[in-house]
């Protein structure tokens, strides 16, 4: 009989550690929205719609950091063909799609009162939009692909063509002629708003490595789950679930 | 509250929505995941 057993005490632990992170990333997030909004005065302009920033300039920064996270472990699986990297990858990507729609989501609620429309073929605007295609793209690869190292590489290779189109949105304001304002960062706003702006920028960073983690450690099961499946039907008893599950 | 205040609680409830939905999709992949792998052992005839 096959010999599978179900759990390894390293994986029960880091799983506990990665909930663990997640409550500290949410109770942070709250945190700083609150000292955000209130230690902000209304801007000149923009009057208190200026809060919008705090949401939407870190989901932004992470809607580039997550498919340059992607970028770094898709060339790791295919230099060195780990699995690990290869679901590492999808998971960041994974979890940049969902930054990538709230952002645009978020620019959109901004521009409405700002500049009169939900959307315009702005550089930037454009340029995110094509970003987030081709990040679903990329799930899509996974999703349609069975074959395990094909899908890896073909979606490594959408997960690289992603990563080209970051410093494009990143400049997009710099080289076209665009209604977005050039780059939010610490060095660009008013000194009111940079406390808020760097504790959320933060707060957004540990709760996307908290998803990606999260999401990485949801893969590792199914992968094991698969393998031990795959060995149950060839009869393979030397394959065990601690030795699969406790990476 | 006037019209701003609406749309910038329109964007941190979409920012909300959002995070707390991939987070219920998290869990729900992670709880597909264990009873796949638990599937899987019983089939092979592990009890834990």
């Amino acid at each position: 009989m096959n010999q599978v057993a179900l759990s390894a005490p390293v994986a029960a632990k880091r799983v506990d550690r990665t909930l663990w992170f997640g409550w500290f990333a949410f109770a942070f997030l709250i945190a700083s929205q609150a000292i955000a909004i209130a230690i902000s005065p209304p801007d000149r302009d923009m009057g208190d719609l200026q809060k919008i920033m705090y949401v939407h300039v870190p989901s932004a920064w992470m809607t580039m950091l997550a498919p340059l996270t992607v970028l770094v472990f898709a060339l790791r699986y295919l230099v060195r063909g780990r699995e690990e990297d290869d679901l590492l990858a999808a998971a960041a990507a994974e979890v940049a799609v969902a930054f990538a729609g709230l952002t645009l989501v978020l620019g959109m609620i901004w521009a409405r009162p700002t500049w009169g429309v939900w959307w315009t073929w702005d550089a930037r605007l454009t340029s995110t939009l094509v970003l987030f295609m081709i990040l679903v793209g990329y799930l899509a690869v996974r999703a349609l692909v069975d074959e395990r190292e094909r899908r890896a590489r073909w979606s490594a290779a959408v997960g690289v063509l992603g990563a080209i189109n970051v410093p494009i949105v990143y400049m997009s304001v710099r080289w076209w002629r665009t209604i977005h304002q050039i780059q939010s960062s610490p060095a660009t706003v008013d000194p009111a708003y940079v406390i808020g702006l760097r504790l959320n920028a933060f707060a957004f960073l540990f709760v996307m490595i908290y998803c990606i983690r999260r999401r990485y450690d949801a893969a590792l099961i199914e992968r094991s789950a698969e393998r031990a499946s795959e060995a149950a039907a060839l009869g393979d008893a030397s394959v065990t679930g601690e030795s699969l599950n406790g990476r | 509250m006037d019209g701003n205040w609406m749309f910038v609680g329109a964007a941190f409830a979409a920012t909300w929505a959002v995070l707390i939905g991939y987070v219920i999709h998290l869990s729900r992949s992670m709880r597909r995941a264990r009873a796949l792998l638990e599937q899987v052992n019983r089939g092979a005839g592990v009890s834990r």
